[in-house]
């Protein structure tokens, strides 16, 4: 044995909060104040924007406004989450509104050719994730620049979209399945936003409590550390593409329903707004950090924002200045509490 | 098996060969960084491998461990041939490294972190409560009372350490590779502790890299000793003594090829005077003349890049002056420097020095540009041309980029640029890393006409020779302290070695 007379352990340790020792209250503290460092930032301004909005419009602590807030975002949400993927694990893609604009002209046309729309639904999100499984092939195996690639994919996709239709937007008014999606209802709620919630949902399932959802966090927050743990970090990047493809995918046919047609200009810049929507929530562009939840924050203020520019009849132009200062702001707060962070 | 029940050696385990390594050879490029390397470690056993640096011992390491392949050459485990395919293969295994660079996941949680090679499965559910008292076990083996389910970023630095270690004694390692792992702990006996209990109670091997010679005295049985690549001998645990371990590490003869000539010295014309930089705890003064070149003696980590990047004004000081040619640099940017008289050839040629797809004409002409001056391109041919006669660049075109030019050639543009605006003080990184002979040679005789004309220079380098040589005076560091100052005639390698391990002059 080692045992040895000076073999007392020194006391140096450990935390740099100081106070986080075993166990009992002083734990669960300390874990809240890290998680809630996550939310502070978009959290505060959204509650403050409330806050605002309800005192000065009647109609914005209605139900039914809630509701048309998260109706019109429900398909921002669905790509925000697939994005989030992206982002965590480090990279971004940019080709989500083309495969959007593709997938809906493609299922518009499949449709008009006589097969049924829930197979056209099925072929076109199967389409759109292999336009997911190409980029990320692309990237994590070949690998080339994710900028680059879903850069010129999302431009090949959008055209692709462009010349199977000349230009023209494809009418899905007479499809019955398109039209009970676009009206339906669940519990007084819409069909649009009960798939949002259900893949948000499977989302925050996947990415906290499966090995792969911490090996997307693994790989964007270190990827050496995590490939001399044994992870395939190929692998990984491969598949967060083809979740953010099928999403789109899915998000082409929400979004074909909601506008009871597909046109190839559709989804135009999509991928930003959910990009800004998915920091805005405090995900790192880095990779490694954030959550979905703050995700949904990010969607959701950025709905919020834009409703309440439209009641309080102010110009829509001052949408683009408002979320512009927010994000750049929510990104600085947050590198200035990490400066402090890191010694 | 939990690690709470200590599963004792029975005697007949006991010196049973578990890693044999046979014939390794491994290549990067022209250089050949292991050649013919063969070693055994027997259950229970810690062998220290020892060297200076680039002498082989990391790429040795990561072979083991997986993370890079040999060229030639077997790892048995347990009489096993092992065909590592990655780090995965060697993990299973029972091969864990603790790299020099630390492989921390900031914003997961320390249990995450510390079990991190169980991420196998991706449809397998994570449960936290789960993880954390399984990562428990081995934070209190390694000593640390903290909430595993915090995220790493929130520990301090040392705890972090810890961490490290927690994390590759939960791969159950047969086979433990310490690679540097106590250059940031703050206390290493603590580490010893821990890794010896293992390998008594449970008769794990393990093997320590470290430039302390202290911590191979304390803690291995045996040291097996690396130079160039290549093994030149062992030691065993009685035969532990640091100037044996040093002349082996070393062990060397000077080479005549120096073609340093004694320069009349004059004026001082840099010094610095308290200079802290933010590796070094206490301030470093050093002044060095006209015609004069003082060298830098110190280990991979001992401060001496950050001593002359601060110098150089690409680092911030954080207390002290730099004075060049009696002008005090004041906001210490790489430019003021520059102006004043200092140029710094830095350490990693290609990402610090180079713009490796320019060509050689575009290079040379880096450091003339001026924002709101056109470009000369007639005189950027002219002096290219001249530097490609004067510094003896091998190439049939100026036109052609950079990488395309051995390391030796690449260095010489390298020196060249950076004597363009013909500075009073030159600082040199490594000037002469992953140079071949020929060319080192041609180096010392560039630096030696620099110092003809009256330049001064201060050098550092890891290689103890090339110090030797050319040195008229070396300061050794150790952990960023200056901790002696050798005249030329008093200069040995086993001396310098000796200080920069943290030793005493005997």
């Amino acid at each position: 044995m080692t045992s040895t007379p000076q073999d007392t352990e020194p006391d140096s340790v450990l935390t740099a909060g100081g106070s986080a020792g075993g166990g009992g209250i002083g734990t669960t503290w300390n874990r809240f104040r890290h998680a809630a460092d996550t939310y502070a930032g978009v959290g505060g301004v959204l509650v403050l924007l409330c806050v605002y909005l309800s005192f000065t419009q009647d109609t914005f602590l209605t139900w039914d406004n809630w509701l048309s807030i998260f109706e019109a975002n429900a398909v921002v949400l669905v790509v925000a989450v697939g994005l989030t993927f992206v982002l965590l694990n480090g990279g971004i893609d940019l080709s989500l509104g083309g495969i959007i604009a593709l997938s809906g002209v493609v299922m518009a046309e499949l449709i008009a050719n006589g097969l049924s729309a829930w197979l056209a639904m099925l072929a076109v999100i199967m389409l759109a994730m292999m336009c997911g499984l190409f980029n990320g092939l692309m990237i994590g195996k070949v690998g080339l620049s994710f900028l680059v690639v879903t850069l010129g994919t999302g431009q090949a996709f959008r055209g692709i979209a462009q010349v199977r239709t000349g230009g023209q937007t494809q009418s899905l008014f007479e499809v019955d399945l398109v039209k009970r999606i676009n009206e339906g209802e669940l519990l007084g709620i819409s069909w649009l936003i009960w798939i949002a919630i259900v893949v948000l949902g499977t989302g925050i399932v996947i990415l906290r409590y499966t090995g792969f959802g911490r090996m997307v966090y693994a790989c964007g927050g270190n990827r050496e550390a995590a490939r001399l743990a044994g992870i395939n970090v190929t692998a990984v990047a491969v598949t967060v593409f083809v979740i953010a493809g099928t999403l789109a995918g899915l998000a082409s046919v929400m979004d074909s329903s909601r506008l009871l047609g597909a046109s190839p200009t559709a989804a135009t810049g999509i991928e930003l707004t959910a990009a800004a929507a998915v920091l805005l929530g405090g995900t790192s562009f880095m990779g490694g950090r954030g959550t979905l939840l703050g995700t949904l924050l990010g969607v959701v203020f950025l709905g919020v924002l834009s409703k309440g520019i439209t009641l309080a009849g102010i110009s829509p132009f001052w949408y683009g200045i408002v979320s512009g200062v927010v994000l750049i702001a929510a990104v600085l707060l947050d590198r200035i509490r990490n400066g402090k962070a890191t010694p | 098996m939990s690690a709470a029940e200590p599963l004792h050696v029975s005697s007949a385990d006991e010196g049973r060969i578990v890693l044999s390594v046979e014939g390794i050879c491994r290549s990067f490029g022209p250089v050949r960084a292991l050649d013919g390397v063969s070693l055994q470690l027997a259950r229970g056993e810690v062998l220290a491998l020892a060297g200076e640096n680039g002498s082989g011992k990391s790429t040795l390491a990561k072979i083991i461990c997986g993370v890079i392949s040999a060229d030639e050459g077997v790892v048995q485990l347990d009489g096993e041939i092992m065909s590592f395919s990655g780090p995965d293969a060697a993990l299973r295994a029972g091969v864990a490294l603790v790299s020099q660079e630390p492989t921390a996941e900031p914003y997961m949680t320390v249990a995450e972190n510390v079990l991190l090679h169980r991420l196998r499965r991706p449809w397998a559910i994570v449960r936290k409560q789960h993880m954390a008292r399984a990562a428990a076990v081995y934070l209190e083996e390694v000593g640390l009372d903290i909430d595993p389910l915090l995220p790493l970023g929130a520990l301090r630095h040392g705890a972090r350490e810890l961490v490290e270690i927690a994390k590759a004694l939960a791969t159950e390692p047969r086979v433990l590779i310490l690679d540097e792992a106590t250059t940031r702990l703050p206390d290493p006996e603590h580490l010893f502790r821990v890794v010896e209990r293992r390998c008594e109670e449970r008769g794990m091997a393990a093997i320590i890299i470290t430039h302390r010679l202290r911590e191979i005295r304390r803690l291995s049985h045996r040291a097996f000793v690396l130079r160039d690549g290549k093994p030149v001998g062992e030691l065993e645990r009685g035969e532990l003594s640091d100037e044996r371990i040093s002349s082996m590490m070393v062990g060397r003869e000077l080479g005549d090829f120096f073609a340093k000539h004694p320069h009349p010295l004059g004026e001082v014309v840099l010094e610095t005077t308290g200079l802290v930089t933010d590796r070094s705890p206490n301030p470093i003064d050093i002044s060095v003349r006209s015609g004069e070149i003082v060298g830098i003696a110190g280990l991979v980590g001992s401060g001496r890049s950050e001593l002359l990047e601060t110098i150089a004004g690409c680092r911030r000081a954080l207390a002290g002056t730099v004075v060049v040619n009696a002008t005090t640099l004041r906001n210490k940017s790489p430019r003021e420097a520059i102006d004043a008289g200092i140029s710094l050839v830095p350490e990693d040629r290609w990402a610090q020095g180079l713009i490796a797809h320019d060509l050689i004409v575009g290079n040379l002409a880096l450091s003339r540009h001026r924002a709101l001056r056109g470009t000369d391109r007639r005189r950027d041919r002219r002096k290219a041309h001249e530097a490609v006669a004067d510094y003896g660049i091998r190439t049939n075109s100026i036109d052609v980029p950079v990488s395309n030019l051995s390391g030796g050639n690449a260095q010489k543009v390298l020196l060249a640029r950076c004597f363009d605006h013909e500075p009073t003080a030159l600082l040199l990184d490594e000037p002469t890393r992953g140079v071949d002979i020929g060319a080192k040679a041609e180096i010392y005789e560039i630096i030696d006409r620099m110092l003809a004309r009256g330049v001064g220079v201060l050098l550092a380098s890891s290689d103890l020779m090339e110090l030797i040589g050319l040195c008229d005076r070396i300061v050794v560091l150790h952990e960023g302290e200056p901790v002696g100052e050798l005249a030329r005639a008093d200069a040995t390698e086993e001396l310098i070695a000796l200080l920069s391990a943290g030793g005493s002059r005997p």
